[in-house]
């Protein structure tokens, strides 16, 4: 009998990306749910058509005997009350249908590093056995913390269920539609004026990997899924080829809703702008040590989301001009000492 | 003087003008005059720069005295552009590397080293005593004692350091350092970051040279009658973070800093609205603004002491805070020891 594994979310990109990858696996029945259809290619893996705030959830989950449960349907691109109710009370439901099944044995929830918020004076490094905060994190992280603790919930009814949480950097690849590669891919990108943020990423390739990885090993715990290097905000961006202007901290939400950003799609809270001034590296021993490391470094993931994307002002031709300008004004410089001196 | 060139229908109206700024750079250039021969009479010209500095007063050539500066620095203009063009470039391709610290080399060793040893040597006329007790390798633990208002002090200590064993220094710093914009930039691209067990755990396990100053605010913001006498070093949280990394501890006395600016007060009401552990106000600042921050050619010296080992010491010590006490208190009085010795041998704060 094959094993069933449930994939949530899979209208968007990295949760199909992932029940593509599983449903390669030999032995793997692959069913992934949402409430829209699926416009990614799901490969092998069956679709069916859920909606997990509905009370219809638990006969649905009944008939397909999910082994597995790959919670990916967190979204950080839902705002106000309507990403809560689709994150936070989803993710309720689905874990409290989880509790009763018999045939589930292993939950994995796709969380995010979000959970850490990003402030100064935090550690530069966090770890999984780090606390989190209180206040000062994004809507999505409040969420997706919120959605750690339903699981942690879960976990202390049921013991027999090995649960993993996966918390994942800041996923940026060329199909993927995220808030933060929007941000990044503005033409001119507003950054908190007199911070650079430090930046870690994970590609996707890295997040399927890293998921398949923990589902079929059966591997239980909180991790940390990210590359282990990390880049400040104005290399990301001068890789993307953008140049950015520097914006008063207290004045960046109202200076972007005002410019227009908001119609770029690249929302930004006071949540959000913490990510962006303080940014977070956090600690990924603990994968490495359950047997995952990532492939991609974050520099490489972002000249690749670079390679993708639309060249921006900083291109390579422009950069070649303005060094060419530099190499002419020394050439003056010393043409100039060299009549003075003899 | 150009206005006798000014002939012509428009000449009447330029010539008023003309004669107001002749007046007025003649005026600046007899005052520069006047302050050069001062200066010279009273012997300031012994001082670093000072001798440029009065024969661009004298305003003989200033083209000529600016290039001369430059040459005494030990510009090299082709050299310059050819760095400049790298320099940029690198940073406009972000074909640079930082680490998760967000310390840049690149830009600490080209622009940030440089300036310092220039401030350090010829401005500092800075000494440094015991470089060779320095691990060549391996993490070690640099304790110093802090003070003069802006931290002049880590950074000096950082660019001297730097220059006699090529290693960086990893500053740990206060929180404050890492909310203030361009402060938080500036601290990590340096190396710096924040005074926290797992990030100085961290690089002590890197085998990084991590520098940590216990005074903290304290010192720093301390008034000039109590220059060279240590405050309170912290909770001592310094020493367990080094008996857990097994690093020595190396104890840096720094003469010099205290002086460089006198502090009157620390503004304590207007420091809490400004939301500050303290607000400098020295004769100079904020009477003289920017002028008024510039630090008082002091002359420093920096004593590295000889490294007291961690790794012997019985398990447990870490978080035994009887020993972690004894400790510290054996650091703090080794520093303070070493600045009343050295204070004694520098009779003039300014000419040593």
């Amino acid at each position: 009998m094959s094993r069933v594994v449930l994939v949530t979310g899979v209208s968007r990109d990295i949760a199909a990306r992932m029940a593509r990858s599983l449903a390669g696996i030999e032995g793997f029945e692959v069913v992934g749910i949402d409430l829209v259809p699926p416009t990614h290619d799901l490969g092998r893996a069956r679709f069916v058509r859920a909606d997990l705030r509905s009370p219809l959830l638990g006969r649905t989950l009944a008939e397909l005997e999910p082994d597995t449960v790959v919670h990916a349907a967190l979204s950080d691109d839902l705002s106000g009350a309507h990403g809560k109710e689709l994150n936070v009370l989803g993710s309720m439901r689905l874990f409290a249908v989880c509790q009763p099944l018999p045939t589930v044995r292993h939950v994995v929830a796709i969380s995010s590093g979000e959970v850490y918020g990003a402030s100064a004076s935090g550690p530069t490094r966090v770890s999984e056995v780090s606390d989190l905060p209180r206040s000062g994190r994004s809507p999505f992280g409040r969420d997706a913390a919120e959605m750690e603790a339903y699981l942690k919930g879960l976990s202390e009814h049921r013991p027999d269920i090995c649960t993993t949480t996966l918390r994942f950097a800041a996923v940026l690849g060329a199909e993927i539609d995220s808030r933060l590669g929007r941000f990044l891919s503005l033409p001119v990108v507003p950054k908190p004026m007199g911070f650079d943020a430090r930046m870690q990423f994970l590609h996707p390739f890295d997040a399927v990997d890293a998921c398949r990885h923990v589902v079929t090993g059966s591997v239980a715990g909180v991790f940390n899924v990210a590359a282990a290097d990390a880049l400040p905000l104005t290399r990301v961006l001068r890789i993307m080829g953008r140049p950015n202007i520097d914006v008063a901290r207290s004045w960046a939400p109202a200076l972007i809703e005002a410019g227009g950003v908001r119609r770029a799609g690249a929302r930004i809270g006071t949540g959000e702008l913490r990510e962006v001034t303080y940014g977070r590296v956090m600690d990924v021993t603990r994968l490495e040590a359950a047997g995952f490391t990532a492939h991609y470094s974050s520099a490489r993931t972002v000249e690749e989301f670079a390679a993708f994307g639309t060249p921006g002002l900083f291109s390579a031709a422009n950069v070649d001009r303005a060094t060419r300008a530099i190499d002419g004004l020394g050439a003056a410089v010393s043409t100039f000492l060299r009549r003075r001196d003899g | 003087m150009a206005d006798e060139n000014m002939t012509g229908g428009e000449g009447a109206e330029h010539q008023g003008w003309a004669a107001v700024v002749g007046e007025f750079l003649g005026a600046a250039r007899g005052a520069g005059r006047q302050l050069a021969s001062w200066a010279r009479s009273s012997g300031a010209a012994d001082l670093p720069f000072m001798e440029d500095l009065i024969r661009v007063a004298e305003g003989v050539d200033p083209e000529e005295e600016f290039f001369r500066l430059t040459r005494r620095l030990g510009v090299d203009w082709d050299g310059s552009c050819d760095e400049l063009r790298d320099f940029a470039r690198s940073r406009l391709t972000g074909e640079y590397a930082v680490d998760e610290f967000g310390f840049d080399p690149e830009f600490t060793e080209r622009i940030v080293m440089p300036l310092l040893r220039v401030v350090a040597e010829k401005w500092f006329r800075i000494e440094v005593r015991g470089a060779e007790n320095l691990p060549a390798e391996g993490a070690a633990l640099l304790v110093s004692n802090h003070a003069g208002a802006l931290p002049w002090d880590a950074l000096i200590l950082h660019a001297m350091v730097h220059r006699d064993t090529g290693r960086h220094i990893r500053l740990l710093g206060a929180g404050l350092v890492f909310e203030t914009p361009y402060v938080h930039d500036f601290s990590r691209r340096i190396g710096a970051t924040v005074a926290r067990r797992e990030d100085a755990d961290a690089l002590l396990e890197a085998g990084e040279l991590v520098s940590v100053f216990p005074e903290g605010f304290k010192g720093l913001g301390k008034p000039y009658g109590e220059r060279y006498r240590l405050q309170r070093f912290g909770r001592g949280g310094f020493v367990s973070t080094a008996v857990r990394a097994g690093a020595p501890i190396i104890p840096v006395a720094i003469v010099g800093s205290e002086e460089i600016y006198p502090l009157i007060s620390g503004a304590p009401t207007l420091a809490r609205m400004l939301g500050l552990p303290y607000f400098p106000v020295t004769p100079f600042f904020p009477w003289f603004g920017m002028l008024g921050a510039i630090p008082l050619p002091v002359k420093w010296i920096i004593e590295i002491g000889e490294p007291i080992v961690t790794a012997d010491l019985p398990e447990g010590t870490a978080d035994d805070p009887m020993a972690v006490f004894r400790t510290t208190d054996r650091v703090r009085l080794g520093i303070q020891n070493r600045l009343y010795a050295l204070l004694e041998e520098r009779r003039h704060p300014f000419w040593g």
